[in-house]
């Protein structure tokens, strides 16, 4: 059949397509497209041609088929011109000799400056010269003309670099010139000089003139990675640098396990590296500082950052080791104890978890010598494990946040554990402090008392130890011996403001026992002593401090127990100080309940004329002031019902809101009174008045929707208004607005999520029910009441975390296996196969599977009310870092 | 990499010999000269500087132990240099081994 002819576009894309296969070494390829259309254009294609042949002869040799070289190299005699035949022949000797000759012949082409000019070929074979190492010192040269005598003076060079010869190195390189095939290695040697005489920088400046690609280029990247600064996220160098890099850190052969062994991880199974290591190196794994203890705390901290079903794998492999007895060494037991124990402590059900701290510590003090601070520590963590068993979080750092949930066996056992913590090591206050706790959880105040009075021994320049001996003493009105812990506090920091405060508000204290004794000189004195002092302030604000709250503090103490006339004085002091009337009236209202609260409730006159007060000329400047009142009185603990000055406050409230008032004056309430504020309803009033002014005020609209009743609007609706604000905040650039209502429109999102019932047939006909017959336009959706779903389905919505597993579990029971299939279908993808196991009764591997990691007791269901919260506790609890665990014991 | 073979103490090292190789590793490398072997030399000073830490340095060896066994390996390496040559033989498998493969041309 005729070939078809070809039009210049067409043979211009096939030019294109063959130089595109030559420059990606596709010399096969390149050689029979461009045998198609040579005949079109001898002159175009030819010496492509050629070019694919020398490129496909070049890599034949490399992999050793000399044969089909040669048959390539007969054919290319036919068409290429005889320089290229010449170079290939002597390239292709290079590529596979054996005899003397080569070199030789090799030598003397680089010596006739017409062979061949280009530089990377001359580099190249001047490289392959020099790795033939045909050296041996104290040998006379042997080998052919100027570039034999170059070559053999490399090779002197490196044997005296290799015997630290530094000068006579350097000799050895003079006859190399700079215009030589050897000049990269002269370079190079001269650079190695240099840097094993610790001139870093000068090494560098040497290697910088080295030509790419070159075997010197490459032995100068390896150097490199010595002399360049330690980063820490570094580019691991190619594999055959790697193996470089090993032989002169002395370890060669390692690089190839090493790259074998990051084959084999990945975070599903982290102990494959592990275990191929142990196989492989002798001494792994090794506590010891070398670089296989580096190696071992590689994998030892991968294999507990894995995923679950890894860490899983890893407990199973050790404890297949720890059950078959086939440790390789002390040093691996140990290893394999210490996660046992990482692994074990977040779980208190599994059972051998204390043994394996026992083992550990035995082992460890075999390793390091005895040391009761491991001991301790070994305690505090058993212990730890008690305490918080059955909290959504056992990490001890969250007990501030959360009570520990204890059951009573647990709670005798953990304190018998604390006190031989304390016992090991007097100075663990991770123990004295959880020991604290567990007293105060269990009201067990005496031994409280006495554990903080030894840890404000043992700890005398710990603050917080005592500040919490200074509130339990004062909680036990012991107030003489709480002052001198807030001393002795203060004397370590005495610019800390909360503490002066304590100072003072414990000096009330104490000046009212006085009075209640009826000392009243000594209580009028600790009065004085305040107002005296650095203790009492001029400004208004600080309501423990103020001139006019101590003033005010000694009147009530004078009316309730001392002398009527004194009260007066000083009452008349402290409310031409005070910053409003009605804070004063409000203060003096609640210091009288409070003090007289012993006596029983008694009506006063505070509270009459403050009602006069709201009633006659309250402003909104006294309402801030009597929410400040408010705000600090129930920072307080141990007070009487305060219903009537609620009341006063609401009143007040109300009243103000009838009277002119700013926008500034409105945002200061805001400050006070946070939307779960009790007060914040009363807020409504100045809304609406403001709102007259300026019905789009973004910030105040989203504040009015906030304080409307939840039930009043339907979520959708809510989410309608919030997004028309949110455009009017944009456009008016009010930040603060734009914050909240962003906030608000990402939160709402789960809150009104919900899922129709399992059965669609039912959800349908509900629908149906609710839309009529189909006529009409459908209903807003977001007015839709909830549909009640059963019992379990709503179980398994309200549960999160581990209590969801052991809902869905739960639930499965009931079903029939047609029913599981598909329940099944629809969790893969969804949650891990080791939880699917566990809901599904399948038993994982060997280990104590998901018993692990979901005790068998499933935990009491959060409490309505308390959904959010138990939502945002399950969260944490998904994946409890146990690293942190582990680090908060120190 | 391990605070022990970065402070270059032995295992059983106290608090006084410690703290002695600390302040001498800090006076060759200090912060302005050399920032992050200055962080790496304070944090495993910090992380071995009295018993209790020790004790927590070996019930779970923190730190940055490396992106992979290969990085770990080279951290280790990298952190002292090798300043002796290699012998003849050595320095004559290392230079083969710099040769690019095939593959890689």
């Amino acid at each position: 059949m005729n070939k078809a002819i070809i039009n210049p576009g067409q043979l211009a894309e096939q030019e294109k397509n063959i130089r595109d296969h030559l420059s990606q070494g596709r010399w096969r390829k390149a050689r029979d497209e461009a045998k198609s259309v040579l005949k079109q254009d001898p002159g175009r294609f030819l010496p492509l041609i050629i070019e694919a042949n020398v490129g496909l002869a070049r890599e034949m040799a490399s992999r050793g088929l000399t044969s089909e070289a040669a048959q390539v190299l007969t054919y290319l005699r036919t068409i290429a011109p005889p320089e290229t035949v010449r170079l290939l022949e002597v390239e292709m000797k290079r590529a596979a000799p054996t005899a003397k000759s080569t070199t030789a012949e090799l030598l003397a082409s680089l010596d006739d400056p017409s062979f061949c000019t280009d530089a990377s070929w001359r580099s190249r074979t001047a490289d392959w010269i020099v790795l033939r190492f045909d050296f041996a010192p104290n040998r006379q040269s042997a080998l052919p003309g100027p570039s034999g005598g170059e070559v053999q003076s490399i090779w002197q060079a490196l044997h005296h670099v290799s015997q630290q010869q530094w000068k006579e190195a350097g000799e050895s390189l003079r006859p190399v010139s700079a215009r030589s095939p050897f000049r990269n290695w002269k370079l190079l040697i001269k650079g190695l000089i240099a840097y094993y005489q610790g001139e870093f920088e000068r090494a560098g400046q040497f290697w910088e003139g080295i030509e790419k690609d070159t075997v010197p280029d490459q032995a100068q990247k390896v150097y490199r990675l010595w002399t360049e600064p330690v980063r820490e996220a570094r580019e691991v160098p190619e594999p055959h640098l790697m193996q470089a890099f090993c032989t002169l850190a002395r370890q060669p052969g390692l690089a190839p396990l090493l790259l074998a062994a990051e084959k084999k991880g990945n975070p599903q199974n982290p102990i494959e590296p592990y275990a191929f290591l142990r196989r492989s190196l002798p001494a792994f794994p090794s506590l010891k500082p070398d670089w296989v203890g580096a190696l071992t705390d590689f994998c030892c901290q991968s294999m507990l950052m894995a995923s679950e079903q890894g860490v899983e794998q890893t407990a199973d492999f050790f404890e297949d080791l720890e059950e078959n007895r086939a440790w390789k060494s002390d040093a691996e037991r140990l290893v394999g104890l210490r996660t046992f124990c990482f692994l074990y402590t977040a779980d208190s059900h599994h059972e051998p978890w204390q043994d394996y701290w026992k083992s550990y510590v035995h082992l460890q003090e075999k390793f390091y010598g005895s040391s009761p601070r491991l001991r301790s520590i070994a305690h505090l963590a058993e212990a730890s494990c008690l305490v918080f068993a059955g909290c959504s979080s056992p990490l001890p750092g969250n007990r501030k946040e959360q009570a520990p949930l204890l059951k009573t066996e647990h709670a005798s056992r953990a304190i018998r554990l604390l006190e031989c913590s304390m016992q090991e090591d007097p100075t663990q206050k991770r123990a004295c402090q959880l020991l604290a706790d567990l007293y105060r959880q269990l009201d067990r105040k005496k031994d409280l008392g006495r554990l903080l009075e030894i840890m404000a021994r043992q700890f005398p320049g710990d603050k917080d130890v005592l500040c919490q001996a200074a509130g339990y003493f004062l909680e036990r009105k012991a107030v003489t011996k709480a002052i001198q812990y807030v001393e002795q506090a203060r004397r370590i920091d005495r610019l800390d403001p909360k503490l002066m405060d304590d100072y003072v508000r414990m000096h009330f204290h104490l000046a009212r026992q006085h009075f209640e004794k009826r000392s009243f000189p000594k209580g009028r004195e600790v009065i004085e002593q305040l107002l005296t002092g650095e203790y009492a302030l001029a400004t208004k604000d600080n309501l423990d401090r103020s001139r006019w709250t101590i003033c005010l503090r000694r009147g009530i103490l004078e009316l309730s127990a001392g002398f009527a006339g004194l009260a007066e004085e000083w009452l008349a002091k402290a409310e031409a100080d005070a910053p409003s009337k009605a804070a004063f009236l409000l203060q003096a209202h609640i210091l009288w309940v409070v003090y007289q609260s012993r006596q029983g409730y008694a009506h006063d006159d505070f509270s009459k004329k403050l009602e006069r007060y709201v009633q006659s000329r309250i402003e909104i400047g006294d309402i801030l002031w009597l929410l400040r009142v408010y705000r600090y009185i129930s920072s307080l603990t141990g007070l009487p019902p305060l219903s009537l000055a609620e009341n006063l406050i609401l009143k007040g409230m109300k009243k103000a809101a009838r009277s002119s008032f700013s926008r500034q004056d409105l945002l200061h309430l805001l400050e006070l009174l946070s939307p779960n504020h009790r007060f914040f309803f009363g807020l409504d009033p100045y809304f609406k008045n403001w709102l007259k002014k300026d019905p789009a005020d973004p910030l105040i609209r989203y504040y009015q929707m906030r304080s409307a009743d939840p039930e009043s609007i339907s979520p959708g609706k809510r989410e309608k208004t919030y997004r028309e604000i949110l455009k009017e905040a944009m456009a008016r650039r009010d930040e603060t607005a734009i914050r909240l209502l962003e906030n608000e429109l990402r939160l709402k999102r789960p809150e009104e999520f919900y899922l129709p019932p399992p059965d669609f047939e039912d959800f349908q006909e509900e629908l149906d029910e609710l839309w009529g017959d189909g006529a009409g336009e459908p209903p807003d959706l977001d007015t839709l009441p909830p549909i009640p779903l059963p019992d379990i389905l709503q179980k398994v919505l309200n549960s999160t975390g581990r209590e969801l597993i052991c809902a869905y579990k739960e639930m499965v029971s009931t079903m029939g296996p047609a029913e599981k299939k598909i329940m099944r279908q629809g969790l893969t993808g969804t949650i891990p196969k080791a939880d699917l196991d566990f809901i599904f009764g399948r038993k994982t591997g060997k280990g104590q599977g998901m018993k692990r990691f979901f005790p068998p007791a499933p935990p009491e269901p959060p409490q309505p009310g308390k959904q959010k919260q138990a939502r945002q506790e399950a969260e944490k609890e998904k994946s409890p870092p146990p690293k942190s665990f582990f680090r908060r014991l120190f | 990499m391990n605070p022990f073979f970065v402070l270059d103490v032995p295992p059983d090292a106290d608090d006084e010999t410690i703290r002695k190789t600390y302040l001498e590793a800090i006076k060759k490398a200090p912060p302005e000269k050399d920032p992050e072997r200055f962080r790496i030399i304070h944090q495993a000073y910090e992380s071995i500087r009295n018993e209790s830490q020790r004790i927590g340095f070996r019930l779970f060896p923190a730190g940055s132990a490396g992106s992979s066994l290969t990085d770990s390996f080279l951290r280790h390496a990298r952190w002292r240099p090798s300043m002796e040559p290699p012998d003849w033989e050595t320095l004559k498998e290392f230079l083969c081994q710099c040769q690019i493969p095939p593959n890689q041309k």
